[in-house]
């Protein structure tokens, strides 16, 4: 499996760097603490969804399982290589945040070490979602809409529900591990109903 | 004899278009060459041994397991070349070396060197032949003990088609090496291939040794009155056409003795698919 993941982060490597660098432009402008830690991971997991298209543009799948490679495999590289994307992209977000602080009041390193994994369970969730939704509709031109919609309906439930843990909890830890465990609950329903999907399709 | 694959009953239909009922052995250690016309169900057939696709029904066994998630084992070209385009030969070989774990780098390396192809340039600097070589260098340098090929010398030239044949032959000098080769460049299939699969509307019509194919089969042409006087039972099919009429028969020498003044000539597998794809059955 983390062959598969290492191929597709070989693949994306370019586009690694230039999305990178076109989320430290957008934040500098921005200036927005909470889209500094959750743009560039957002940003960087749309590569795996888009890594299962050019998969499907060449059959790599088809020949990926013909020599052996269990489909349950195949998904779960996806799922992994968004989550390491979502890392990357955190990291960053961070490293974005702490440049920032030097121009602009972005408040201590500390609450940003704190904050920072919210870019993390953003950028996964959206990853799983697109994912599935991807595994669920297939390559068409309704996909990239229907996911766009789905990760709206999804994060806008998170922005809902992080308020109310706010309210509930106070401390922002708190709030991030509440979403944290939201998130284990929505990227393994979104890898359950992949494997599913994608069990049944011919190649 | 022990067989590679195994095929019962399989089954599977697209809508208007099925395979029904296909029994297949492949023998281990034999060269099984797959023709028939586009659409006979070949690559469905094969994406069905294969595990790319689902059968609705039937049983496929490789080297006696259903089992087909076992690394390495089977290597499949099939029509298209399925690696990633922005990958170069150095890329893949790297790749290939970490998912099999019988990867043999060194011959990856002399086999892309024999095609001409640069392990520095990418798939989609190269042309659809040469692309088609990196798959059968990959297939041929990680131990398969099966490799299954479908139209992979398609796009090749006729001095690289030698060549590719000539490394099949040395691949298969060792015993436990088995292949299934489909394609439409027949004159291939009679060069390499021990037995011919002749897969028609998906069904298989003929499964026999290739030379006691060559050997039997005739074309027996002429007028109508006389090529239908060897007996509709002697004929597979029959083909008219403005001024004669060409019948495929199943033992020419038998159709030779009995009829002195016929002609009858030997049938190449090409021969024996026009007339069948094309003719009317007897």
């Amino acid at each position: 499996m983390m062959t598969l993941v290492r191929k597709d982060l070989i693949l994306i490597k370019s586009s690694i760097v230039s999305l990178s660098i076109f989320a430290a432009v957008l934040c500098f402008l921005l200036k927005v603490p909470l889209i500094t830690y959750i743009l560039p991971a957002v940003l960087l997991v749309s590569l795996a969804s888009a890594s299962i298209r050019w998969d499907e543009q060449c059959n790599w799948d088809r020949y990926i399982m013909s020599i052996g490679v269990d489909r349950n495999t195949i998904v779960r590289s996806k799922f992994v290589t968004g989550a390491i994307l979502a890392l990357i992209g955190t990291a960053i977000g961070l490293v974005i945040s702490i440049s920032m602080s030097y121009v602009y009041d972005f408040g201590d390193v500390a609450s940003m070490v704190t904050a920072c994994p919210l870019g993390f369970i953003i950028g996964i969730i959206v990853s799983s979602v697109s994912v599935a939704v991807y595994y669920v509709t297939g390559n068409s031109v309704k996909t990239q809409y229907i996911s766009v919609v789905a990760n709206i309906v999804v994060i806008s439930a998170l922005i809902t529900l992080s308020m109310i843990a706010a309210e509930a909890f106070g401390d922002l830890t708190l709030v991030v591990l509440a979403l944290a465990a939201v998130a284990v609950v929505i990227v393994y329903t979104c890898y359950l109903v992949s494997c599913r999907r994608f069990a049944g399709i011919d190649l | 004899m022990e067989n590679a694959v195994e095929v019962r009953g399989l089954r599977k239909s697209y809508g208007d278009y099925e395979i029904n009922g296909l029994d297949l052995d492949i023998p281990a250690g034999y060269i099984v060459g797959l023709i028939g016309e586009n659409g006979a169900g070949k690559t469905t057939l094969i994406k069905c041994i294969t595990g790319a696709n689902h059968c609705d029904s039937g049983i496929i066994r490789v080297f006696g397991s259903s089992d087909r998630t076992v690394l390495g084992k089977i290597g499949v070209v099939f029509d298209e070349c399925c690696l990633h385009k922005m990958m170069s030969g150095k890329q893949i070989g790297n790749l290939m070396a970490d998912l099999y774990p019988e990867w043999d780098q060194s011959r990856y390396e002399f086999l892309m060197e024999k095609f001409g192809i640069s392990l520095d340039k990418k798939v989609h600097e190269l042309s659809r032949g040469m692309s088609m070589k990196i798959q059968v260098a990959v297939e041929l340098s990680h131990g398969a003990d099966l490799v299954i090929l479908d139209e992979a010398t398609a796009g090749m030239d006729p001095a690289s088609r030698d060549e590719f044949l000539d490394i099949v032959m040395e691949y298969m000098q060792d015993d436990r090496h088995s292949m299934l080769m489909s394609s439409h460049i027949t004159s291939d299939l009679e060069r390499v291939a021990d037995y011919i699969v002749f897969l028609h509307r998906g069904r298989i019509i003929m499964s026999e040794p290739k030379d006691e194919i060559l050997d039997r089969y005739g074309v027996v042409k002429g007028g109508e009155a006389q090529v239908l006087a060897i007996g509709r039972e002697n004929i597979v099919s029959l083909r008219r056409e403005s001024y004669s009429v060409s019948a495929l028969v199943r033992d020419r020498h038998a159709v030779k003795e009995a009829f002195p003044e016929l002609t009858v000539d030997t049938a190449s597998l090409d021969d024996i698919m026009v007339l069948i794809v094309r003719g009317d059955a007897a």
